[in-house]
């Protein structure tokens, strides 16, 4: 299904932000109105970027008494998503009719073009998400993301929450502009069933002895295999562990960073794949294989975040499911899963709010990102509502404490007391970059191919890897 | 085709025999052929009558009984009824589907006409013009439509799916390929004697004659139309609820990447192909019938 | 007897119903799709990246001449790593598009012609033909981004797509087989849905020529006692041959430009490298990294595509055309002897 989406939703939508930017190309020999109209919104992206910034910069401090810069001149708060599973949950949660939501509908990967043909056809928006794999593109751009300042916020109104979510959200010119309302930790999610024949591991502890460490991992791993048991769900899972730690940017200085982490991995995976350490499965195939080893008990576990534990998540479809009366549809697998912090900790994904320049509903704007990203008592309400892990560790500590959160897809446990750990490690500083969701497609392209055979060894599959980037991304250096 | 006719030697056991072995034949490969086609669309039709789970567990060839389950989650579910609305989304496919597949027929139809019968001093130019743009790849041009909509502030209508139908190469290129092997221009200079002007001439005498081929075109010019995903996300920007056509409808259905239920997936995709499948066979009577061309039965 | 001037005024006066007649075409196409077009053939001429100079060495706003196209084509002789990988992009892309391209195209014209002529045939009477003739065009109707999506779990990479199941329960495999990541299976594979989809499409494109041949020709042959092959080879096929031309153009030309499956059938959230066709070519660089886009190397390739196209269109037609042309004249000359007929029976009536 994924590919589905993948498919004809990218053939589209794109085209619209591109004309922007060809509008400004050929200002010189396009004459007069075609390009006026939309040479305008790009001249604005590009030029005058610098000034806004530095202007920005100094507004927390003018504004004492923070203030909305917004008016109120639309009663509905327009938020612009690509999911709805998450917006669903919020404004159920916040009470309030007048919060809609706009879908672009498509899959995270795709919906950072979608936005801009959105934007760019000047429809009404007032806050919207961004996902972790894309926002620097937004957050970059004064055209389409407007500073928190501006709805009212300071930056020590964001001390509560994950550094490192407010580093993300902060701009090249260090400019605040958007807030998460969610941490997003993983761990290691496995059978209870299966690492206590196979491994003899009963608890949960236990269980994270035999996982402690990579080395330690992979020995498990051995143990399993002879059962005919992978430890690793799929090799895309393991890649979500494995980048968190990798301790450079993709790109520094313009520069495609390869370092021996990379070679490191693509061994490991190969290795593995070979010794059936992990499946042969995809993250997300169509056919649902990547929810059936889960099922089949063809893997221990599965490398999975905060978002894939709810009701109806990836951890639900490999436990598979509920029917319409709410009973399991697989009582042999559903609810035989713990949580562990696996190999190393590690965080996949993320998503944030902004607030568009066009935002014509300021007040309830103001207290929408407020509910879910500042006000403490609203996030943990959230947080057991959603099952949520919110994006204060003063609120989760106090849940984790409080022992009021049972997740019966794992038999009763809490998953944040493992996942509430993980997130105080998450430091993603300086990692990420506006490349990344390009450069990672073309890594794991090249891995797989070396993993399949069709690469010889792990020299030729960099060089393939750089040859893709070197093709892929203008305006870097790849030597 | 009905006529019956006497053919020399059909008398004689061989060549009956010949004949039983070669329609034997014809059958078994007609019948596997039939099973390629259909097994892929029967397992997609059922599919969308089997709940989640019973999808992600493995394929199967046996419908289940969820269909309306299925269809109750895309009616119910908040995920689904933000942009599944198939009532809605068939109606503006339709708009959009019938009208550039009337204008498509009928104005390749009358281009056709004009190049075939007529000569004229730019027809030879015309003509190579018209192969030459066929081999214009599509992806690329794009870029300058979308900036010309922007421009003319076409974004968001229909106008710029529909009137373009008008010029279509390729069909232009069909239709007087047919002409020139079927079309008897004799039938035209009698015509004109009769008093008939030219472009009465080309409703009432060469349409009619031309029904296989304006039959052929109008069914792939709508099935193309109605499936045209890429143009119609291309310029219905904001994607609005209520011009939302079926295909966009779908695709985003099947964008939901969260939680989505493979069954009501399933069922989106059924419901989207009945209306392509019944107008098909409506129109495709033209082709089964096997309407005779060539018009003049002398 | 003053036929020859009546003649000559006669096609002076009805020159311009082509005009009036063709008129509409060329002004839609002038408006919604030759400016567009324009558009792509400058671009190919400019740099790409960012429409600043921010982050990218060159801007879509720099004129680079031929500098694109002498990437795309030459660039395995220059000593710069990116001009080498985009090179060797396009020269992949276009060996996966030719193999796809032959490789879907001759058994789909084959199996068309074949079908169409049985479905002709007046010998051959089958119950149901019109049941089949309806079921062969089906797999047309669904859009391509669920063909991809059903085809992926029929022959996903996995042991769970239908395909590995049903090879593994039977013995054939003994472990999964990963259709979608291997080079030939995955060709293969989208030469097969290219087929599948198409082939009923041709065939109803042929059999709307055969049904134009005139009835009675069949019937002659018939009664002359031709066998069914004869029919073919001496009636069916030469008439047939001008609609065999637009197959064989709009057919190149279509896979040619191939790029809903290839695009979409993959795993994983990148594209699959063993049939990446020019098109998908086109379109990545177009789409790929949206912030700093590639429209030249995007551009030149579709103007690469253009002419080789153009090319082999132009091969194509030449070969039919003088045959066209001669009939044409063939029909003319009729048509006048018939109009003179009539005009001479028809006498002062006419006037």
């Amino acid at each position: 299904m994924n590919k589905l989406k993948k498919s004809l939703a990218l053939v589209a939508m794109l085209a619209i932000a591109s004309t922007a930017f060809v509008g400004c190309g050929d200002d010189t020999d396009a004459g007069n109105k075609p390009a006026e109209t939309t040479a305008a919104p790009a001249e604005t992206t590009a030029a005058p970027a610098d000034d806004d910034a530095d202007t920005e910069e100094t507004t927390p401090a003018e504004d004492a008494a923070p203030a909305i810069k917004f008016e109120d001149s639309d009663p509905t708060l327009t938020v612009l998503c690509w999911t709805g599973d998450d917006i669903n949950k919020m404004i159920e949660n916040f009470g309030d009719d007048n919060v809609k939501y706009v879908n672009v509908g498509s899959k995270g990967q795709e919906a950072r073009e979608q936005y801009s043909t959105y934007f760019a056809g000047g429809e009404d928006v007032d806050l919207f998400i961004l996902e972790a794999d894309w926002i620097l593109d937004y957050i970059n751009n004064d055209e389409y993301c407007a500073p928190l300042s501006d709805l009212g916020f300071t930056e020590a109104d964001f001390d509560g929450c994950y550094d490192y979510t407010v580093s993300i959200g902060t701009n090249e010119a260090g400019v605040l502009k958007a807030a998460s309302w969610q941490a997003t930790p993983g761990a290691y999610v496995y059978r209870t069933d299966l690492a206590e024949t196979i491994l003899g591991a009963k608890t949960r502890d236990e269980m994270q002895a035999l996982c402690k460490d990579w080395a330690t991992f992979e020995k498990t791993a051995e143990t399993a295999a002879a059962k005919g048991v992978a430890m690793a769900d799929t090799l895309g899972g393991m890649w979500q562990v494995y980048q968190y730690n990798k301790d450079n940017a993709w790109v520094v200085d313009n520069k495609l960073v390869v370092d021996d982490y990379c070679k490191d991995y693509a061994e490991l995976a190969k290795r593995w794949s070979d010794k059936g350490y992990v499946t042969n499965v995809a993250q997300w195939a169509e056919d649902g294989s990547w929810y059936q080893i889960g099922q089949d008990g063809k893997t221990m576990g599965y490398f999975f975040c905060t978002w894939c534990l709810g009701a109806g998540s990836m951890l639900s479809n490999a436990s598979g499911g509920v029917d319409e009366e709410g009973n399991p549809v697989n009582p042999d697998v559903y609810g035989k899963w713990n949580i562990c912090t696996g190999p190393s900790s590690y965080a996949w994904g993320g998503s944030w709010l902004a607030v568009s320049p066009k935002c014509n509903t300021g007040t309830l704007a103001h207290d929408f990102v407020e509910y879910f990203t500042v006000n403490e008592e609203s996030m943990e309400e959230y947080a057991l509502f959603k099952s949520e892990f919110v994006n204060n560790p003063t609120v989760m500590k106090k849940i984790v404490d409080d022992g009021k959160n049972k997740n019966p897809l794992l038999g009763g446990e809490d998953q944040f007391a493992v996942l509430y750990e993980a997130a105080g490690l998450i430091d993603m500083d300086g990692k990420i970059t506006k490349y990344d969701s390009v450069i990672k497609g073309d890594f794991n392209d090249a891995v797989n191919k070396y993993v399949n055979g069709d690469i010889a060894d792990v020299d030729s599959m960099i060089n393939e890897f750089k040859k893709s980037v070197a093709a892929d991304v203008e305006g870097i250096e790849v030597e | 085709m009905s006529k019956k006719v006497t053919y020399a030697g059909e008398n004689s056991t061989s060549f009956q025999t010949k004949v039983l072995v070669k329609s034997i034949f014809i059958y078994i490969a007609l019948i596997l052929l039939t099973l390629v086609c259909l097994l892929p669309i029967w397992i997609l039709v059922v599919n969308a009558t089997r709940t989640h789970a019973q999808i992600i567990d493995g394929v199967s060839l046996i419908p289940s009984a969820n269909f309306f389950k299925n269809l109750n989650t895309l009616k119910t579910n908040d995920l689904y009824t933000q942009f599944f609305h198939p009532i809605r989304g068939m109606f503006n496919s339709l708009i959009i589907a019938g009208s550039c597949c009337a204008l498509t027929v009928f104005f390749s139809g009358l281009t056709a006409y004009g190049l075939v019968v007529y000569d004229f001093k730019a027809k030879g130019p015309m003509f190579s013009f018209i192969l030459a743009v066929m081999m214009v790849p599509s992806q690329v041009t794009a870029v300058g439509f979308m900036k010309m909509l922007v421009s003319l502030d076409l974004l968001d209508s229909y106008i710029p799916l529909i009137l373009p139908s008008i010029a279509a190469p390729a069909i232009v290129f069909f239709m007087r390929q047919y002409m020139l092997s079927s079309f008897p221009l004799d039938i035209i200079e009698a015509a004109r004697i009769d008093g008939s002007n030219e472009f009465r001439t080309f409703l009432t005498i060469s349409i009619p004659m031309m029904k296989p081929a304006f039959a052929v075109q109008a069914i792939f010019a709508f099935i193309q139309k109605w499936n045209d995903y890429y143009n119609q996300s291309l310029v219905l920007v904001s994607g609005k609820t209520n011009q939302l056509t079926v295909p966009m409808m779908v695709q985003k259905v099947l964008a939901i990447d969260r939680n989505p239920d493979f069954g009501a997936n399933y069922a989106a995709i059924t419901l989207s192909i009945i209306p392509v499948v019944i107008i098909y066979l409506i129109l495709s009577k033209f082709i089964i019938g096997g309407v005779a061309a060539g018009g003049v039965k002398e | 007897m003053a036929t020859s001037a009546q003649k000559r005024i006669k096609s002076v006066s009805y020159a311009k119903y082509g005009y009036i007649f063709t008129a509409p075409f060329f002004i839609v196409y002038f408006i919604f799709m030759l400016w567009p077009l324009i558009q792509t053939f400058i671009l190919a001429f400019y740099g790409n990246g960012s429409p600043t100079k921010v982050s990218t060495p060159t801007t879509i706003d720099d004129f680079m001449g031929f500098a694109n196209f002498k990437t795309i084509l030459f660039g395995a002789r220059s000593t710069s790593f990116k001009e080498i990988a985009i090179n060797e992009e396009f020269v992949l892309c276009f060996k996966n598009t030719v193999l796809i391209w032959v490789g879907n195209f001759i058994p789909q014209i084959c199996l068309s012609l074949l079908l169409a002529v049985w479905f002709t045939d007046l010998r051959v009477k089958m119950p149901g033909k019109g049941f089949f003739k309806v079921v062969m065009y089906m797999p047309n109707i669904i859009t391509a981004a669920s063909v991809a999506g059903l085809f992926l779990s029929l022959f996903g990479d996995s042991e769970y797509s239908v395909a590995n199941m049903l090879l593994m329960e039977w013995g054939i495999l003994e472990e999964n087989f990963k259709f979608i990541s291997t080079d030939i299976s995955s060709r293969i594979l989208v030469m097969f849905i290219q087929v599948w989809m198409w082939f009923g499409n041709t065939m109803i494109m042929l059999m709307s020529g055969i049904q134009g041949i005139n009835e009675s020709l069949f019937e002659a042959a018939e009664i002359d006692g031709a066998n069914s092959r004869q029919t073919f080879w001496k009636v069916t096929f030469p008439l047939l041959k001008s609609i065999m031309v637009y197959t064989l153009l709009t057919s190149m030309i279509g896979g040619l430009q191939m790029f809903d499956i290839p695009y979409m059938l993959h795993t994983g959230f990148t594209l699959n490298d063993y049939i990446k066709t020019v098109a998908v070519f086109i379109y990545e660089k177009f789409h790929k990294d949206y912030m700093s886009p590639s429209y030249g190397y995007s551009a030149a390739a579709s103007v690469i595509l253009f002419v080789i196209t153009a090319i082999l269109g132009a091969l194509v037609f030449y070969v039919q055309r003088d045959k066209d042309a001669i009939e044409i004249q063939k029909k003319r000359k009729a048509a006048m002897k018939e109009y003179k007929r009539k005009m001479a029976r028809g006498g002062g009536l006419g006037l």
